[in-house]
């Protein structure tokens, strides 16, 4: 777990209950996520993944968030 | 959550929309008779009935009804929680007990840890226009 995380080491493997796990940003994301999807549930892809990288760091790989 | 359309007091609820889609897409492999029979739903009628939204979807199918269409229970359950209580009541109980997530969202979750190096990343307008690109929204 991150430096900047202030969960305890180990949280992220209880994201599978519902025991309020999730910080407020991640809620955010999977909130604007399921309004984006018409709560479709949508699977993780590779290229996902890559389009999430670059929302993340932009596309020069340079941090743009927080 | 309701609608003002007489008769169909859930049309408007996400979860009548979700079975809607949902049951869409399963045509090729399953009829609809066959997924009814599978949620133990007591008839076919009733499940036009949730699909339209008629009626609303017992708490207690909700297990069987996921397997029958192949959608994550999670899921299911928080949209017929929303249903059951209206989206104030679900967000409050979401607010006590913590975000149901599915496995896809988990997956999600885990994605957006590694690729923010565990930095718990805020949802910026950038982020966000991206997101909406990968749904072509």
């Amino acid at each position: 777990m991150s430096r900047h995380m202030t969960r305890p080491e180990g949280c992220r493997h209880r994201l599978t209950c519902s025991c309020g796990a999730l910080t407020d940003n991640e809620r955010r994301w999977i909130e604007f996520l399921r309004d984006i999807s018409d709560d479709g549930d949508p699977p993780v892809t590779l290229r996902r993944v890559q389009l999430l990288r670059r929302a993340i760091w932009g596309n020069r790989g340079r941090r743009v968030m927080r | 959550m309701t609608t003002g359309r007489p008769g169909r007091p859930y049309a408007n609820t996400r979860l009548a929309q979700f079975l809607e889609l949902r049951i869409l897409h399963m045509k090729p492999k399953k009829t609809q008779a066959e997924i009814a029979a599978a949620a133990g739903l007591r008839s076919l009628n009733f499940l036009t009935m949730l699909k339209q939204g008629t009626s609303k979807v017992p708490i207690d199918r909700v297990p069987a009804l996921a397997k029958a269409l192949e959608a994550d229970p999670k899921l299911l359950f928080r949209l017929a929680m929303e249903q059951e209580m209206g989206g104030t009541a679900a967000k409050a109980i979401d607010e006590i007990f913590g975000t149901i997530v599915s496995r896809n969202e988990v997956a999600w979750l885990e994605a957006l840890r590694e690729a923010s190096d565990f930095s718990d990343p805020t949802l910026t307008s950038r982020a966000k226009s991206a997101l909406r690109g990968i749904f072509g929204k």
